[in-house]
């Protein structure tokens, strides 16, 4: 029987390479990155980042490509499909959920994140944004943007505007998933990757040429303290040694790396299985990589906590990641030459590297609903934009403090990632063999792997991920365990991630009766 | 900015610049697509449930 698939393929190889390096950029390579450098080490901090990308994140890029094609050219786009093919077992494609659950719900808070930014941008046009040099104005404007002082704030007559920019958000989501992986994604992707790359390299220009700033002339009184741009970019880049010695930092360092490759979200494995079978896996994989990390440490790591240090001070360092980028920045902009312009670019960026990233996000579900239950694309985009919009609304209306959306981002975005990142290595180095997964890389590909980097799938990067995940539990769980028995939202939040596990699951049985009855696993084993 | 914190910045972005540089360079220089991937080319196929969507 003929392999049965979506029939969907990617239409060039640069524009395989910039869909998924767009998934990897995102706000964290901009505003996470340059807060956890600064947090732990400074340059310092860039050796057991460095580490971290060569023995965790670039073996697992490479695994989850491979993986990704090996599935997609035996007919399975979805993760339960492309799991099943790996290993011929029944629970395979119950494990393949977790790989659908993760992208759906970061996307359900993610969308909100990206509309704030859109919202930003569209305020520095029409100047609202300007709000002089008092930090306390900011704080004050995001707070009621987010609706973060109250629940329900949000729904309420004359609060809600940051709904508009959501619908706005959700209608251009959608739009280009529905197109497709050629014409939607990477189409779009083709034109928005450059176009960020060219945003991010104003700022830098503009950051890299400020004069310096001299603190309390704005208001008219003495110097306190002039702090240059070099000053900032040595707030940045002095290492700090002694936080090498802190677990913390490696620990740090190893989660940016994580996130910020997009390795365990279940993404470059739906993405890689949209190739042919000559088509390369190493060579893009590599240059996706290289891509996200260009963004991360010579833009955001030249750009963000200089700027934020030459016009706040050492302040710049104790941010969040949200009150670095929608409270710290906007008051930098604000002080800085041509400011309104910057400001629009920088978060015109921030949209784009949301948009690419959310944008795979939803792919992953998409082939699933299309291939595991049989629905064609207007039914699996309606079907997806209604559980979607629900999530997204529980997150809009849950906007207290931000729990709801902390919440999803911890036991989805976090906890559920090592897992899956755990479950693929054992897939790739235990199931599949590193000897069949070495051979399946290097099929079509332009360079080679190092040999030994078979072993550190096998044997190093499991034990390296289950170190982490044991620091994450140490060190963030007994919060997020006290949250949740203190907070009725929390608890709502975990409900709500299980019930969409639960759905899934039922789902995956059902494809998997369905997979079972075309005789889709038969051509499988005859594939062998 | 101490001589240390340049040396850190220095090697870490260009390192990063010099693996980006590489990758592309292998990217761009490969050889053309083979006739016979041109008579498949993804460009010419439609997502395929488009026309028929019910």
């Amino acid at each position: 029987m003929a392999q049965k698939g979506s029939g969907e393929q990617w239409g060039t190889r640069i524009g395989v390479i910039l869909a998924v390096a767009g998934s990897a950029v995102g706000l964290g390579n901009f505003l996470r990155f340059p807060g956890q450098a600064v947090q732990n080490g400074g340059g310092a901090f860039m050796i057991p980042y460095f580490v971290a990308l060569l023995l965790l994140g670039i073996p697992l890029c490479w695994a989850e490509w491979t993986m990704g094609r090996y599935g997609g050219t035996r007919g399975f786009n979805s993760a339960p499909g492309v799991f099943s093919t790996i290993w011929r077992h029944p629970l395979a494609k119950y494990l393949g959920t977790i790989a659908l659950v993760i992208p759906l719900i970061i996307y359900m808070y993610y969308v909100v994140i990206e509309a704030w930014c859109l919202g930003y941008a569209w305020y520095y046009l029409t100047g609202d944004l300007m709000k002089g040099p008092d930090n306390a104005e900011y704080q004050r404007f995001f707070t009621e943007f987010v609706g973060a002082a109250e629940d329900g704030f949000l729904y309420e007559a004359g609060h809600g505007r940051v709904i508009y920019f959501i619908g706005i958000t959700f209608f251009l989501n959608f739009i280009l998933i529905y197109r497709g992986i050629s014409k939607g994604i990477e189409n779009f992707c083709k034109w928005a990757m450059p176009i960020m790359a060219l945003c991010a390299v104003c700022v830098l220009v503009r950051v890299m040429t400020l004069p310096p700033y001299e603190e309390g002339s704005a208001q008219g009184g003495a110097v306190a303290e002039s702090r240059s741009v070099l000053d900032g970019l040595g707030f940045m880049w002095n290492p700090n040694w002694t936080e090498l010695a802190d677990p913390q930092t490696w620990l740090a360092a190893a989660g940016q790396i994580f996130f910020s490759l997009s390795v365990g979200f279940g993404v470059i494995i739906n993405y890689a299985s949209y190739l042919k079978r000559k088509d390369d896996v190493v060579l893009s994989g590599l240059t996706a990589t290289s891509m996200n990390e260009f963004f991360e440490v010579c833009l955001g790591g030249l750009i963000t906590i200089p700027a934020a240090f030459m016009f706040l001070g050492a302040a710049a360092g104790e941010q969040g990641t949200f009150g670095l980028g929608f409270v710290a920045l906007p008051n930098v902009f604000a002080a800085m030459p041509l400011g309104r312009f910057f400001g629009f670019l920088w978060f015109l960026m921030l949209f784009l590297a949301a948009i690419t990233s959310s944008l795979s996000m939803l792919q992953p579900v998409i082939a699933f609903i299309e291939e595991g239950l049989g629905l064609k694309r207007h039914a699996s985009v309606a079907f997806l934009g209604l559980i979607t919009a629900l999530g997204s609304g529980f997150v809009v209306y849950f906007s207290k403090g931000m729990v709801a959306l902390d919440t999803l981002d911890f036991w989805a975005g976090t906890m559920l990632i090592f897992i899956l990142a755990m479950i693929q290595t054992f897939m790739y180095g235990w199931v599949l063999g590193i000897e069949a997964g070495e051979r399946e890389a290097h099929y079509g590909a332009h360079i080679r792997i190092p040999r030994f980097v078979q072993y550190m799938l096998k044997f190093v990067t499991p034990i390296y991920l289950l170190a982490i995940f044991i620091g994450v539990i140490y060190t963030q769980g007994p919060v997020y365990v006290e949250t949740f028995k203190t907070n009725p939202v929390a608890r709502l939040s975990v409900l709500f991630i299980m019930v969409t596990l639960g759905f899934l699951l039922v789902l995956a049985n059902i494809a998997g009766k369905r997979w079972q009855a075309e005789g889709r696993y038969d051509a499988i084993d005859k594939a062998r | 900015m101490t001589p240390l914190g340049w040396a850190m910045m220095i090697v870490s972005v260009g390192s990063v610049l010099g693996l980006v540089s590489f990758c592309f360079f292998k990217v761009l220089t490969l050889p053309a697509v083979e006739v016979e991937d041109l008579n498949v080319a993804p460009l010419e196929i439609e997502t395929p449930d488009v026309k028929d969507p019910d």
